[in-house]
């Protein structure tokens, strides 16, 4: 059997634990190491709490015309365009106004230290039915905010996963913040992803065994990055209110991270998250308020 | 009745004299005028327009591009650094791979199979990022 060992590398990335595991018979540890610069590159690109990001500049020139952008700006937008759709409007990336305006508008790490709770106006998201790709350029409407904090890790994790895997590296697991992308082979291995509830993280309530070349996992959960009691990071595009939602955390394991993420989303924001899964044709986990009320539904069966 | 003024009277080219010289004179108060202007602008700190709705001035806007180019920099470096450590891995292992960034693969159903307790340690745990 081989044993190959995979390189692991742990590090602090867009605000959260990211670990990236790389199965090569050589050179591991470089294409590990390689895929954290990647990491960084992305982060600097897409992160709205960086002032000289690009995806800043975009913002702060919405109403202004098209402005060109780099490859991977043009990769994220598109990719956020694709999921509006694709969810009919329930993934949202325009909710960016909305979360400024609950109070999140810097790192987590800030929003708990602030712990803003003064009362909020409620606007439907703008929606991206306004925002207009066009070649390598991208045009936002005025008040319009990309957010990339549903989308961004997953699609992150997809092209980081893909070109390590395309340098020849067997295997990849790319884990940014629970956001999880696999591709190849972990050695002669499956690939094993746990699904733990953010209430007791020790107890595994399912494990997915992967036998795909290549996956994404996410989690989406009114549970963690909470602030001011009540206020979560989960925000109904169509009202711009925290969303009151019957699922407490949902698992979707799909063909790729962004997608996976994508329709965590739209499934714990649905009334119905199985409804969600079969629309998508996904595996999905929803857990209820009541932790033992967890189901899951394979749509593939 | 009302004469009509001929030209070439002398008091008429006086009357020309006075005014061209008075021109000159404007002229050069003006030229002067505009250089202390001039001056004064040099002299004084800049003020900064804003060159955008949002607030952004020129300064912004080319820190931003500035960024961008060192962000582009990194990229490229990533990506030569990707290569060559594809080439060396195919020079260790034999193999004739291209090194290149590719196409998503068409999408084959998943068949996972739920496990109530895990027999093998998961190699990744997924939580609400």
């Amino acid at each position: 059997m081989d044993t190959m060992t995979p390189a692991r590398i742990d590090f602090r990335a867009m605000g959260t634990d990211c670990a990236i595991s790389v199965w090569s018979s050589t050179h591991a540890e470089d294409l590990a190491r390689l895929a954290r610069t990647r990491v960084e590159i992305l982060e600097e690109c897409w992160s709205r709490f960086r002032a000289t990001s690009e995806l800043s500049l975009l913002n702060a020139r919405a109403g202004q015309g098209p402005i060109e952008v780099s490859e991977d700006l043009h990769a994220l937008v598109a990719a956020m365009t694709r999921a509006w759709e694709m969810t009919g409007g329930a993934f949202d990336p325009t909710v960016g106004t909305a979360m400024r305006a609950w109070g999140y508008d810097v790192t987590f790490a800030d929003v708990i230290t602030r712990n803003h709770d003064a009362a909020v106006a409620l606007h439907p998201a703008p929606g991206m039915a306004g925002v207009a790709i066009d070649g390598c350029t991208v045009t936002l409407p005025s008040g319009v905010e990309l957010d990339p904090g549903a989308i961004g890790k997953g699609l992150a994790a997809d092209i980081i996963a893909r070109e390590i895997h395309a340098a020849g590296a067997t295997g990849v697991l790319v884990d940014l913040g629970g956001d999880i992308v696999v591709r190849g082979r972990p050695g002669a291995d499956t690939w094993r992803i746990a699904v733990t509830d953010e209430r007791s993280p020790e107890l595994v309530i399912h494990t997915f065994e992967i036998t795909d070349e290549h996956a994404g996992i996410a989690t989406s959960s009114v549970l963690r990055r909470r602030w001011a009691g009540t206020r979560h990071h989960v925000i109904d595009p169509m009202t711009g209110a925290i969303a009151d939602t019957s699922a407490v955390q949902v698992t979707v394991l799909a063909p790729s991270g962004a997608d996976a993420e994508v329709i965590a989303t739209a499934a714990i924001l649905s009334r119905n998250p199985h409804s969600i899964f079969h629309q998508h044709g996904v595996t999905g986990i929803a857990l209820g308020a009541d932790s033992t009320a967890h189901t899951m539904e394979n749509a593939h069966e | 009745m009302t004469k009509p003024r001929t030209r070439g009277g002398a008091a008429d080219k006086a009357w020309s004299i006075g005014l061209a010289g008075a021109t000159c004179l404007g002229l050069v108060g003006l030229v002067g005028v505009r250089t202390i202007t001039d001056t004064s602008v040099d002299a004084a700190p800049a003020v900064e327009e804003a060159t955008s709705s949002s607030g952004l001035t020129r300064a912004d806007l080319d820190a931003y591009a500035n960024a961008l180019d060192a962000q582009s920099a990194q990229l490229d470096n990533y990506r030569v650094q990707l290569t060559e450590a594809g080439h060396q891995l195919q020079a260790a292992t034999g193999k004739d791979q291209k090194v290149a960034i590719q196409q998503v693969k068409k999408r084959k159903n998943f068949v996972p199979r739920p496990q109530a307790a895990p027999q093998l340690a998961a190699q990744g745990k997924t939580r609400s990022s």
